[in-house]
């Protein structure tokens, strides 16, 4: 019982620290798909099967090259009594070899990101009084792209082309090359794309957008981890919801694979994480309903009624001996 | 221990009901889910059945005579005695989970509280049976 109780409350414990999930998720030239847990970083490939390709990794975002070698950054606390942070760049090679990009280094990581077009180029967010969108390009020259006050900008994504796409507060923003040199425009795709959040102000994330990823058609996919939806934003800035989840996950963000199936990385209220496809007829709305014989819940329920008829019996046997006993003493 | 049996009774049928509902609201619903589901019922159950159900019955099961009984408890229990749980529910739609998944607790709860109630009744029905039957052999 105590076990119980204590399991209990550190599962109580971990819904109030559900924090700040990841967004990594990626895909090779093959079409395998990486998605990190914030402590290993996972590998589904082609055939379904799943593979740990890098632990130990307290990875946030992931960012794979033309030649599918895996990048991220593993970050740690070094404890109260210091109160520094730490971090180093990890590379995952598509030989297989781990190794560091950049080495353990004090403080958070600066003037690197994982976001990048598909020349390399990087691209991260400066956050101040005003904030700054800027960009390091592949022979290490850095510029600003845009500077401006800005609500709370959140992740920033960028496709192969370089066009960005970020959100400020509950709009969204699309900054991309104007076709002269590193100069670039910035429009507003969509205002009210979301509600305030209530589980992120502690960050100074006041909405609930999270992840953003775009198709091949550049439509944009939003996580909204409240409302626990992925909302679409066409080109022409319609907004549809093309996705609810009404379970304990809620979607963080995602990326489409090569076959057209949108693969959405997911976090429960218990931290765990996990990512799930989505078919492309399940996005068409073409979805088939689900099969009884799937997973772990028809077992659970048939034990469940089993645990009942048990107990219901059990109980009729106590009682019943108790009425022995008591005919027994009355006569 | 009929004490025991009563409880695991109640909060395993509130938690057949939500599992049963899932088959048909939930395109997935997970490991992560059901043991979600079953602790957070089981803590919730297990307060309200220390505080408030306990103390219910004791006072109840007195006032309320004979076959009224099977009207009367599961009523109590499933509306009276889960108010607690029914207002921390719906206080926490949004922040911890969303509207579908409090309806799923509050159909877990109601169905705990009337299983609880009923079998109450049953007991005090079988009970009072056997007093019968024995003043007969007298």
């Amino acid at each position: 019982m105590k076990k119980l109780f204590i399991s209990n409350f550190l599962f109580l414990l971990s819904i109030t620290m559900f924090a700040h999930p990841g967004i990594g998720i990626v895909k090779d030239s093959k079409g395998n798909i990486y998605y990190t847990d914030l402590a290993k970083v996972w590998k589904i490939s082609l055939d379904g099967s799943k593979t740990i390709v890098v632990s130990g990794v307290h990875s946030h975002e992931l960012y794979i090259d033309e030649h599918d070698n895996l990048y991220g950054e593993h970050l740690w606390y070094n404890g109260e009594s210091k109160d520094t942070w730490g971090y180093y760049v990890w590379c995952l090679k598509n030989t297989g070899e781990l190794v560091k990009e950049i080495n353990p280094t004090e403080g958070f990581l600066t003037n690197y990101s994982f976001v990048r077009d598909s020349s390399g180029n990087m691209f991260w967010v400066e956050k101040f009084t005003s904030s700054r969108i800027m960009k390091k390009s592949k022979n290490g020259g850095i510029t600003k792209l845009i500077e401006g006050k800005f609500g709370f900008i959140g992740w920033l994504t960028c496709t192969k082309n370089g066009s960005l796409y970020f959100t400020e507060g509950n709009k969204l923003h699309k900054l991309s090359p104007d076709g002269k040199s590193d100069s670039y425009r910035m429009e507003t795709l969509a205002k009210n794309i979301g509600s305030k959040s209530t589980d992120f102000s502690m960050m100074g994330r006041n909405y609930e957008s999270y992840g953003i990823w775009t198709d091949a058609a550049h439509n944009v996919y939003l996580a909204m981890i409240d409302s626990k939806k992925v909302i679409r934003i066409g080109a022409d800035g319609e907004l549809q919801t093309i996705l609810t989840s009404n379970s304990m996950w809620t979607v963080c963000s995602g990326i489409f694979d090569n076959n057209g199936n949108m693969w959405v990385l997911e976090n429960s209220v218990s931290n765990e994480v996990r990512a799930r496809k989505i078919t492309k007829e399940d996005l068409a709305g073409n979805k088939t309903a689900g099969s009884f014989s799937t997973n772990p819940h028809l077992l659970i329920t048939l034990f469940t009624i089993a645990g009942i008829i048990l107990l219901f019996f059990g109980a009729k046997m106590i009682l019943n001996k108790r009425n022995q006993k008591t005919t027994h003493f009355s006569i | 221990m009929l004490y025991i049996l009563s409880f695991l009774l109640s909060w395993l049928c509130g938690l057949l009901v939500i599992l049963i509902s899932a088959f048909f609201s939930y395109d997935q619903f997970s490991m992560s889910d059901i043991v979600s589901f079953a602790l957070l019922t089981f803590a919730g159950f297990l307060i309200l059945f220390l505080l408030i159900y306990l103390i219910l019955l004791r006072i109840f099961n007195k006032k309320i005579p004979g076959n009224k009984q099977f009207i009367y408890f599961p009523l109590i229990f499933s509306l009276l005695a889960n108010l607690p749980a029914y207002f921390l529910i719906w206080k926490n739609i949004g922040g911890l989970y969303g509207s579908s998944e409090a309806i799923l607790f509050n159909l877990g709860f109601l169905t705990s509280g009337f299983v609880f109630g009923l079998f109450w009744a049953w007991k005090n029905k079988m009970m009072a049976k056997t007093w019968g039957s024995s003043t007969f052999a007298k």
